[in-house]
């Protein structure tokens, strides 16, 4: 009975210490902000490698949301004035671009994880896409200033193959830019990224589909499935801006094996003292003592 | 027997009276009716919000509510559904109620903590909704809330993840409760293979129970960890891995659906033979596939990842895994359709719910191996293809079994039978509105119509309109369900201590049972499903 009531006001004493938890990680109230505070400088260190400020969320927004990785700025219009080189390395500006309902992604080519699937998954999208491909066109944008088009011309045709001999040349097109205009585009649309110090990026996997007029219209996530590319390009065609489906964020970024070595051998050790523990103790509590008698009614 | 008052008439502990005999109670009985009425009244709620959003559905563009209002009411139904009506829903009520009285013993191990389950439920429940209501604007994310790395949305994210795991932790205690009384309040002349299959699917659920929940709670601290200390553990910006989150994510979350589905497999094991008057085919079999269950379903979590990058060889394993698990599962269902086979079938409501559940789990389960397979998977995940999917298996699967379990033990827990005929016309109605509703969503979901999506093209509109009107009549014969059980608290039409010629230990006792459930020890059975003794009386 002493144990049953031990362990009744054990389990009480660890709910309510958790209760007061999420308090502390919410960073409610005044106190919150030093978490947060935390955790710009370090965002910052890592973006101050080479790479251009703007392009980081503000601290506001972080102060908001650690992770706000994609903003949404729906009705908002993209700068048409903004000039980058397609793969050909011809200037063009936007406002030649958009001329028809767009879909934008923000990539780097020399990506060695994720963007390769990004692109593959619009490729994709764009085959199953029950609009014509005279209708609408593709823009992939590379975010990384050093890239070059020689560079979008070497990465293209891996993805156009995808779409077969019929694809018109400039229904697809992969630009490249100075890091000015990539600032004020990516900004525009509410897109954040990150350069490491190995030159790869850390960057939200997400589609913006664009009116004609160049106003944002719906952000598309997840895998690009083609029902939602469908549909973004058909309410880009009507140029009323829509609400996006709700997708997991998916994310690029560079892999680190060994941490991840490190962790998963914590990982093991721990786990493996913990059953060995939680077995013996179950062993032990499990087993029927003769005190274990039920009560029967009168 | 007819002088021996019921638990309703007996207060736990005694001397309390009034609402207190309810809210301090330590019987296993009363705090299964209290799990009731709370997992009742969360459970219309979200059925409510489920028929708004198919009417929203029902034409495209605005019909009856703006895209923000979409996005949070689909939240808020698979929150609600999940956490408050589909995983508590069989372990906590019928299992609180009758997993002692199937063993024989007058209550669970741990009275007080049961009590202590039933606040951590409402505080957890409370919580969950507050959450999604504070911080900024109405909640989007759906049940699965992708933290903390959710598109910028402003809400509680924190909060709610804390909710479930406040939930999780009710359900992992009544498990180690259920563990423990299997354990060490069974009564002495019950060997493990004299437990019906009911407390047997509540034991290996209660397994899955305690030993995942801590999952859920470690991620909690790693993301608190994250926040407060800054160690990149998720967040890529910090060097951290945002899929190593859906996998702990995961972890907990798929042997969840586990929970979800053992008990209600474990109730229509015992309906089956019940109402087949027969012995059930391969009792050890339906045993042990409960805990190959159990034990596979921990351990295929990934493949609701096929799509958010792994190696090909860990997508390998994970679709391996996970059509193991099909085996187990079809173990049970030829178990059930083999006892089946030329038995006495007397059909009930009880029945027809199980008859039903099986048709619509195996649909449900061989429609599963489309997304287990990676290759199907890839092209039909995201769609609404997948919403069919798991609602043929936790409505259809769970949900049915629940009705089945409501119809089946109602005469026991409250003494009082309900009206055969609207009970037949409710499940018929549930059942075809169910069919119009989902199996159009299959196709939509091939034809390429993604989930959460507001709006949609015009080549989806006539599945749409189909699945709204099944919606509706679904919506009807839930509700007519619901009112029928009501409405014998009116009637109240006595019901004997055996009204279905059941044989395990609840049908020995009267109903509703007294307080310590038994007058003397109980006779255990050498076999827990040998039918001759009633089927000489009758």
């Amino acid at each position: 009975m002493r144990r049953r009531r031990t362990t009744g006001r054990l389990s009480l004493l660890l709910v309510l210490l958790l209760l007061a938890w999420p308090a502390l990680a919410s960073g409610h109230g005044p106190d919150g902000h030093q978490s947060h505070h935390d955790a710009v400088p370090a965002a910052e260190e890592h973006a101050g490698h080479g790479h251009s400020q703007p392009m980081e969320p503000s601290p506001e927004e972080k102060a908001v949301n650690p992770a706000m990785w994609v903003e949404e700025k729906t009705g908002a219009s993209v700068p048409l004035d903004l000039e980058f080189r397609n793969e050909r390395g011809e200037r063009v500006s936007l406002r030649q671009l958009i001329d028809r309902p767009i879909l934008l992604l923000p990539v780097y080519y020399r990506c060695p994880t994720g963007c390769s699937f990004e692109l593959a998954n619009l490729a994709d999208a764009i085959r199953r896409s029950r609009h014509r491909v005279d209708s609408f066109r593709a823009i992939s944008l590379s975010f990384d200033a050093e890239e070059t088009p020689t560079v979008a011309a070497q990465v293209r045709p891996n993805y156009v193959a995808l779409l077969g001999k019929d694809f018109p040349r400039d229904a697809w097109v992969f630009l490249t830019g100075d890091s000015g205009a990539i600032a004020r585009l990516t900004q525009a649309v509410g897109f954040a990224f990150q350069k490491k110090d190995d030159g790869t990026f850390v960057h939200p996997s997400a589609l913006v589909a664009l009116d004609r007029n160049g106003r944002i219209i719906k952000y598309v996530y997840g895998s690009f499935i083609s029902g939602d590319v469908d549909l973004a390009l058909a309410e880009a065609a009507k140029g009323t801006p829509a609400s996006s489906i709700r997708r997991l964020l998916e994310f690029c970024f560079p892999a680190n094996p060994r941490q991840t070595q490190q962790t998963l051998t914590v990982l093991k050790i721990g786990s493996g003292v913990l059953l060995v523990l939680g077995g013996i103790g179950l062993t032990l509590f499990l087993r029927r003592k003769p005190t274990d008698q039920p009560k029967f009614d009168p | 027997m007819a002088t021996t008052p019921s638990f309703f008439e007996t207060p736990a502990p005694a001397g309390l009276t009034g609402i207190k005999a309810w809210l301090l109670t330590h019987d296993h009985k009363r705090l299964g009716l209290m799990y009731l009425w709370a997992v009742l009244f969360w459970f219309a709620l979200a059925l409510v919000i489920g028929l708004l959003l198919r009417l929203e559905l029902m034409t495209m563009g605005r019909t009856i509510m703006s895209a923000g209002v979409y996005n949070s009411a689909f939240t808020l139904h698979g929150v609600i559904m999940i956490f408050l009506f589909v995983i508590p829903g069989i372990p906590a009520i019928f299992g609180n109620f009758f997993l002692p009285i199937q063993l024989g013993t007058d209550d669970v191990f741990f009275p007080r903590l049961n009590l202590l389950s039933w606040y951590l439920y409402i505080l957890g429940g409370l919580l969950a909704i507050v959450s999604l209501f504070t911080a900024g604007g109405f909640p989007d994310t759906g049940w699965t809330f992708y933290v903390p790395f959710s598109i910028g949305t402003k809400h509680n994210v924190p909060m709610t993840v804390f909710a479930a795991f406040i939930l999780g932790m009710s359900s992992m205690l009544t498990g180690l409760n259920f563990i423990t009384t299997v354990h060490r309040k069974r009564s002495p002349n019950m060997g493990w293979m004299q437990i019906p299959l009911f407390t047997w699917s509540l034991y290996a659920t209660a397994w899955v129970q305690v030993l995942a929940t801590p999952v859920i709670s470690i991620t909690l601290l790693l993301v608190i960890a994250e926040r407060l200390l800054n160690i990149g553990l998720f967040d890529p910006a910090r060097g951290g891995d945002p899929i190593l989150y859906q996998h702990l994510f995961w972890m907990y979350s798929h042997p969840a659906v586990y929970v979800m589905i053992l008990p209600g497999m474990g109730v229509v094991s015992e309906i089956i033979p019940t109402f087949s008057r027969k012995a059930i085919f391969g009792y050890k079999a339906i045993v042990f596939s409960s805990m190959g269950i159990a034990i596979a379903g921990s351990l295929v979590w990934a493949h609701h990842m096929y799509t958010s990058g792994m190696s090909d060889t860990a997508i390998f394993v994970f679709s391996l895994l996970t059509f193991l698990v099909a085996i187990p599962t079809a173990v049970k269902v030829f178990s059930w359709v083999s006892t089946l086979y030329k038995a006495s079938i007397e059909m009930s409501p009880p029945l027809l719910y199980a008859l039903i559940f099986i048709y619509l789990f195996s649909v449900g389960g061989l429609t599963g191996l489309v997304l287990g397979a990676a290759g199907p998977d890839i092209h039909v995940h995201d769609t609404h293809f997948v919403v069919a999917h798991f609602h043929f298996t936790m409505f259809g699967g769970t949900g049915f079994a629940f009705f089945a379990a409501l119809h089946f033990w109602w005469p026991k827990m409250f003494g009082i039978m309900y009206n055969f005929r609207r009970a037949y016309i409710a499940a018929t109605l549930t059942t075809v509105g169910f069919m119009f509703h989902y199996v159009p969503m299959f196709v939509l979901g091939l034809m390429g119509m993604p989930r959460r999506s507001y709006d949609y093209l015009p080549q989806f509109a006539q599945g749409n309109a189909l699945a709204a009107v099944g919606g509706i009549l679904l919506f009807a014969g839930i509700a007519l369900m619901l009112v029928n059980l009501l409405l014998s608290f009116r009637t109240r039409v006595a019901a004997p201590a055996n009204p279905w010629g059941g044989c395990t230990l609840e049908w020995t006792i009267p109903s509703p049972p007294p307080l310590h459930n038994f007058l003397r020890k109980p006779d255990i059975q050498d076999y827990p499903y040998d039918f001759t003794e009633i089927l000489r009386k009758s």
